[in-house]
C-alpha cells in the first residue's frame, strides 16, 4: 500500500536569503526520516513561499515492510527425546513463545544446533512513525538565525502560524510550538484574503492554492518573472542588465510575483552608470534596462506581490520612492566629489581597519609596500608610480557617503571619483578593480596595475589575520579569508605572474609584524596549508582530477603558475604505461621506506662500493644523472620533458626490484640500498608525487 | 487625509485593540522605543499594550528643511502589544485599511528587517513592511531588551507618520503635508528643521557637549547605585541624545564612536536590570 505525505509549515513571512537552504535541509530530513525507518517512497519534493516551508512525498508505504527474527531455544539435542517427541525444555521454550512445538525449528549456529523459534514482527504503520519523527525533522533544522515569539520559547525563523500535515488524506496528529497540525491552508495574504481552504491531496492543495493567489513552486515563480522581466523590457525597447542573484532573491518575496515598469527623471543618467544600479538593486531590489550600446535606460522594473490589476497606482508609488533615492545618491556624489581623492587619504587615519590590525591609513601604507614588493619582483618598474599612487588611494572612498551608504560600491566609487577628478587612467582603473575577484564568476582586475593592487591588498588581509591565529574553520569564515585567498591564486593564474606565495607573504607580515601574536614561522606554516586547500579546490573546479592534483600541490603549492603547469604535463601523461608503472614503484618505495623508518627528506649518503648487484649501479648510475636534467628541465619550464626523464627510469626501476632485495641482512648493505631509493624519490618530488596517482 | 488626522485614526484603531494611549515621553530621543513606556514594559513578566505618538529627534538627519524627505525631527507611532498575539499581522493590515488605503490595489510586503539598538542593548527579528516599495512601518518581535532576554515576547509596530501621510495624499514633499485644513507641515516644522540643522551641524558646542554626556552619565550612574532608575534612565536618554548632536557635529572619530555607545549601552543595561531586580522587590 502507498500513499502521500504532504507537510505545510505555515509562517509570517520568512526572509529570502533563509528559504532556499532552509527548504531543502527540511526535504532531506523528512527523507531521513523514511529511509531510517524502512519506508519506501516514490518522489520527495521540497517547495516554498514566503510564508511556507512544503514537503511533499509520493508513494509512501503506509508500513514499514514485516520483519522476522530468529529466536534460539534450548540445544537441539535435547529438544527431543528418543521417540522424537518434545522435551519439557522445548515445551517451555514453545509456551515461552506462545507458539506449538510445531512452529518451531532447528537453527544451526556456530555454537551449535538449537532448537528455535522465527518470530515475525509486523512493520509498524507509517502514520505512528510519523507522528512521531515529524517534529523531530523540524526540530532538527540547522537555522542560521532563529527567533521566539511565544510563551512556548520554541525557536524559528519567523512565526510559525499554521501546519498542515497530512498523511493519506488523514491529519498527521503533530505539534510544533503551541500550534497543532490540521488539514487546512491558507490563500494569498492580500490577494485572496488569506482565505481558509481543506485539502485531502497534494493535487487539491496545489490547486486551491492556485486559485488562492499562490504559487508554491519557487522555481515556477522564478521563470515567470524572468519571463515577465524580459517581456517589459522588449516592450520598453531596451536589454534586462542580467542579475542572477537578484532574481533568485525576488522569487523568495513573493507568493504571486507580477512586474511593474517605471521611469525616473532623464537627469539622474547624469550618475553613473554603476550607482544607478545600485541604488536601484540595493535599496528597491529593482531590475535595470540597458540599450544594446550599454547606457542605461531611465526605466526601471519592478516585481511585486501583486495581480496586476492596479499596476499604474503601484508603478506610481515605486516612481516616487526611487525619486527620493536617486535624489540622495545624487546628493552624495556631488559632495563626495567636493573633496580631492588625496586630501582623503589623511582622514582614514580615523578609521579603524580591524580590532588589533591599526587604521586603515597604515592598511594603506602596507599596501603601498608590498605593491612596491610586486612591482620589482617581476621587473616591470615602468608601473611604480601607477601601482603606488593606486595604492595610496585605493582605500580613499571609504570616507565618502556613496560607500557609506552601499558598501558593495568600495573600489568602485574611489575609481570613478578619481577618474572624474582627473587621475590618470591607469591609476583610476586599478583603485577601481582591486576588490577583484569577489565572488567565483567575478572577473579579476583588467590590467597588470591594478592585479598588482588587489593582491597586496589580499595578501595583507591574509597576513594580518594569520599572524593573529584567525583562521577559518568549517564553515565559519566571518573575515572571507578563503575567498581573498582565491583572489590570490585567480589572479596570479590569469596575469601567469611568477611570484612565490611564501616569499610575499613573508613580505606581508613584515607589515603587520608589530598587530602579531604568532611567530612568522607559525603564521606562514597555518597559511601554507590554507592555501594548499585553496589550490586544490580551484584545480578541481578546473577540472583536473584529485590524484593530478595531490601529486602536484603536495610538492610544488608556493608558485600557483608553477603549479598549473605541472598539472597540465601530467595530465597530458597519465595514460602512458611507463608512467602508470613508475607511478607503482614509487609507491612502493614510499611504503618500503616508510617500514624502514627512512625519513625520504633526509640527506642520503650512497657508497656505490657498497653495490652487490649490477642493478644498484645501474639504477645509481642513471638517477644520477637525471637528477641534474629534471633540475635543469623543470627551472627551464620543460615540465614534460623533466616528466619523460623520470619515465625513462622505468626499466631500471623494474630491474632493480626484480633482481635486488632492499632489506638485506647485512645493515650497511640494507642502509645503502635504502639511501639510493631515498636520492630517488627525492629526484622524482622535485617534479611531482607521483605515488598519489591511481589506475584509470 | 490630514496629517493629524493619520495619527488619530491610529491611535483610535489601536485604542479599540486595548491599547493605553500614551503620550510622548518628556526627553529628547531618536526612537519612539526609547520611551519608557516601551523600555521598561517590554521587561519582566506583565502584559500590556499601548500606542503612543513620539517626535523622533536624528540630528544628523537634518537637511536645513531643503531636502523633501528628510527631517531632523519626524513623528513615529508605536505600538508595544505583550504578547503578540497570534492575527498580529492581520491587525495591522486592519489598521492600514482604516487610513483607506485599500490592501488589494497595492504591493504590500513584509520583508526582513532585524531591528538592533546597540545604545539600548536590544534587538528584535522582524520586517520592514514595504507599501509599494515605500518603508512605511518597522515591525519588530523583540527578542532582547537591556541586554536581558525577554520573555514574554512584545510585538514592537512602528508607524513612520510623515512617509504614510506623504503616500496617502501622493506627494513628494513632506513639507506640503496638511496638518489640518488650514495648516501645513511647512507651517508648523519647518523653521525648526532650518534652526536645529544650523544648530546640530555647526552650532552646537562641541566642548560642553562633551561635558553634559559625562556629567549625565556620571548622574545616571549615581542614581543607578540609589536605585533611582526611572530618573536613571532620563540621564541615559540624555547622554543618547547628546551622543547624536556630537556625531551631527562630526565632533566624533570612529573609534570613540564605539567607545561612546559602549558607555550609553552599559547605563541602559544596568537600568534594565536593576528595574527588573526592582521589580520582583515591589
Amino acid at each position: 500500500m502507498k500513499s502521500e505525505f504532504l507537510l505545510e509549515i505555515g509562517c509570517e513571512e520568512i526572509p529570502a536569503r533563509f528559504l532556499p537552504a532552509t527548504s531543502q535541509q527540511l526535504k532531506q530530513n523528512i527523507a531521513r526520516i523514511l529511509s531510517a525507518n524502512s519506508l519506501d517512497h516514490d518522489r520527495i519534493d521540497a517547495y516554498s513561499t514566503p510564508r511556507r516551508l512544503i514537503v511533499h512525498a509520493a508513494g509512501v508505504a503506509t508500513s514499514q515492510p514485516d520483519q522476522s527474527r530468529l529466536i534460539t531455544g534450548p540445544p537441539w539435542t535435547i529438544a527431543f527425546d528418543q521417540d522424537g517427541r518434545p522435551t519439557a525444555a522445548a515445551l517451555g521454550f514453545a509456551r515461552k513463545n506462545q507458539v506449538g512445538v510445531e512452529a518451531l525449528s532447528e537453527a544451526k549456529t556456530k555454537k551449535g544446533s538449537y532448537l528455535s523459534y522465527q518470530r515475525r514482527v509486523p512493520g509498524r504503520e507509517a502514520v505512528r512513525i510519523l507522528a512521531e519523527e515529524v517534529p523531530n525533522a523540524i526540530k532538527e533544522l540547522d537555522l542560521p538565525k532563529s527567533m521566539r515569539w511565544e510563551s512556548s520559547r520554541f525557536l524559528f525563523l519567523r512565526p510559525i502560524r499554521w501546519i498542515l500535515c497530512l498523511f493519506d488524506g488523514q491529519v498527521l496528529p503533530i505539534q510544533l510550538a503551541s500550534i497543532r497540525a490540521g488539514d487546512r491552508t491558507f490563500g494569498h495574504r492580500i490577494l485572496a484574503g488569506n482565505r481558509e481552504a481543506v485539502v485531502r491531496s497534494f493535487d487539491e492543495y496545489r490547486q486551491k492554492l492556485r486559485e488562492a493567489q499562490v504559487e508554491i513552486d519557487p522555481t515556477t515563480r522564478l521563470h515567470r518573472i524572468q519571463a515577465d522581466l524580459e517581456a517589459a523590457a522588449v516592450e520598453q525597447g531596451g536589454d534586462l542588465v542580467e542579475d542572477r542573484t537578484l532574481l533568485q532573491t525576488v522569487a523568495h518575496l513573493s507568493e504571486h510575483p507580477g512586474v511593474v515598469c517605471g521611469n525616473f527623471d532623464q537627469e539622474f543618467l547624469k550618475l553613473p552608470r554603476e550607482v544607478l544600479i545600485t541604488v536601484m538593486r540595493e535599496h528597491q531590489k529593482y531590475f535595470s534596462l540597458h540599450e544594446r550600446e550599454g547606457k542605461l535606460l531611465p526605466k526601471f522594473l519592478a516585481v511585486v506581490d501583486s495581480d496586476g490589476t492596479h499596476s499604474r497606482q503601484i508603478q506610481a508609488g515605486h516612481e516616487r520612492v526611487l525619486r527620493a533615492r536617486l535624489s540622495d545618491a545624487a546628493f552624495f556624489w556631488e559632495s563626495d566629489l567636493k573633496i580631492p581623492v588625496q586630501d582623503r587619504i589623511g582622514l582614514l587615519k580615523q578609521i579603524t581597519y580591524q580590532r588589533n590590525l591599526g587604521t586603515l591609513f597604515q592598511k594603506t601604507l602596507r599596501i603601498k609596500a608590498l605593491s612596491t614588493f610586486t612591482v620589482k619582483s617581476i621587473r616591470h618598474p615602468e608601473l611604480l608610480s601607477q601601482v603606488e599612487q593606486a595604492a595610496e588611494l585605493c582605500k580613499t572612498d571609504l570616507t565618502t557617503e556613496m560607500v557609506r551608504e552601499f558598501s558593495n560600491l568600495q573600489g568602485v566609487m574611489g575609481g570613478l571619483y578619481a577618474r572624474v577628478q582627473g587621475i590618470e587612467a591607469g591609476v583610476s582603473e586599478a583603485i577601481y578593480d582591486h576588490y577583484l575577484p569577489v565572488g567565483a564568476e567575478d572577473p579579476v582586475p583588467r590590467g597588470l596595475g591594478g592585479a598588482i593592487v588587489a593582491l597586496a591588498d589580499k595578501l595583507d588581509t591574509l597576513a594580518g589575520a594569520f599572524c593573529l591565529g584567525l583562521i577559518p574553520t568549517g564553515s565559519r569564515d566571518p573575515l572571507g579569508l578563503r575567498r581573498q585567498a582565491l583572489g590570490v591564486i585567480r589572479i596570479l593564474l590569469a596575469k601567469e605572474l611568477d611570484l612565490s606565495c611564501e616569499r610575499m607573504l613573508r613580505k606581508a607580515y613584515q607589515g603587520v609584524r608589530r598587530f602579531a601574536d604568532r611567530s612568522r614561522e607559525e603564521t606562514s606554516r597555518s597559511f601554507r596549508d590554507f592555501l594548499k586547500d585553496r589550490l586544490r579546490f580551484l584545480f578541481r573546479e578546473q577540472g583536473f582530477r584529485y590524484d593530478e592534483i595531490n601529486a602536484v600541490v603536495e610538492v610544488c603549492w608556493d608558485n600557483p603558475v608553477e603549479s598549473r603547469k605541472r598539472l597540465g604535463a601530467i595530465a597530458g601523461m597519465r595514460e602512458s604505461s611507463d608512467f602508470r608503472s613508475l607511478a607503482t614503484s614509487f609507491k612502493r618505495i614510499k611504503n618500503i621506506l616508510l617500514k624502514a623508518e627512512v625519513d625520504p627528506q633526509a640527506a642520503c649518503t650512497i657508497d656505490p662500493a657498497l653495490f652487490a648487484t649490477p642493478e644498484e649501479g645501474l639504477l645509481h648510475g642513471q638517477v644520477v644523472s637525471l637528477d641534474r636534467g629534471i633540475s635543469k628541465a623543470i627551472r627551464a619550464g620543460r615540465h614534460e620533458a623533466a616528466l619523460g626523464m623520470m619515465a625513462s627510469l622505468r626499466p631500471a626501476v623494474d630491474c632493480f626490484f626484480d633482481q635486488v632485495l632492499v632489506m638485506d641482512k647485512d645493515p650497511t648493505v640494507r642502509r645503502n640500498r635504502l639511501a639510493l631509493l631515498a636520492f630517488l624519490l627525492q629526484t622524482f618530488l622535485k617534479v611531482a608525487d607521483v605515488s598519489e596517482m591511481v589506475a584509470t | 487625509m490630514w496629517f493629524q488626522r493619520l495619527f488619530m485614526e491610529l491611535l483610535t484603531f489601536w485604542a479599540e485593540q486595548g491599547c493605553v494611549i500614551h503620550l510622548p515621553y518628556d526627553v529628547e530621543k531618536g526612537a519612539g522605543t526609547m520611551n519608557p513606556e516601551t523600555f521598561f514594559r517590554v521587561l519582566g513578566p506583565d502584559s500590556y499594550r499601548v500606542a503612543y505618538l513620539e517626535p523622533s529627534r536624528r540630528p544628523a538627519d537634518g537637511r536645513y528643511g531643503e531636502n523633501p524627505n528628510r527631517v531632523q525631527k519626524h513623528h513615529q507611532l508605536q505600538v508595544v502589544l505583550k504578547p503578540g498575539p497570534p492575527d498580529v499581522q492581520s491587525l495591522y493590515l486592519e489598521s492600514l485599511e482604516k487610513l483607506g488605503i485599500q490592501l488589494r490595489a497595492h504591493d504590500i510586503r513584509f520583508e526582513e528587517d532585524n531591528w538592533e539598538s546597540p545604545t539600548l542593548g536590544a534587538w528584535g527579528a522582524g520586517w520592514q513592511v514595504l507599501l509599494d516599495g515605500l518603508e512605511i512601518t518597522q515591525f519588530t518581535y523583540f527578542q532582547q531588551a537591556g541586554g536581558l532576554e525577554l520573555n514574554p515576547v512584545s510585538v514592537e509596530i512602528t508607524y513612520g507618520l510623515e512617509r504614510i501621510g506623504m503616500f496617502l495624499n501622493h506627494l513628494s514633499d513632506v513639507f506640503d503635508l496638511d496638518w489640518n485644513a488650514g495648516v501645513s507641515y511647512r507651517d508648523l516644522r519647518h523653521e525648526d528643521e532650518v534652526q536645529f540643522s544650523r544648530y546640530n551641524f555647526e552650532v552646537a558646542d562641541v566642548d560642553r557637549h562633551f561635558g553634559w554626556f559625562n556629567d549625565y552619565e556620571k548622574e545616571a550612574d549615581r542614581l543607578i547605585e540609589m536605585g533611582l532608575i526611572l530618573p536613571a534612565y532620563d540621564y541615559c536618554l540624555k547622554c543618547s541624545h547628546t551622543f547624536n548632536v556630537l556625531d551631527a557635529r562630526g565632533a566624533i572619530g570612529v573609534s570613540e564612536r564605539t567607545r561612546l555607545i559602549q558607555r550609553v549601552r552599559s547605563l541602559a543595561c544596568r537600568v534594565a536590570q536593576r528595574y527588573l531586580a526592582g521589580r520582583d522587590q515591589r
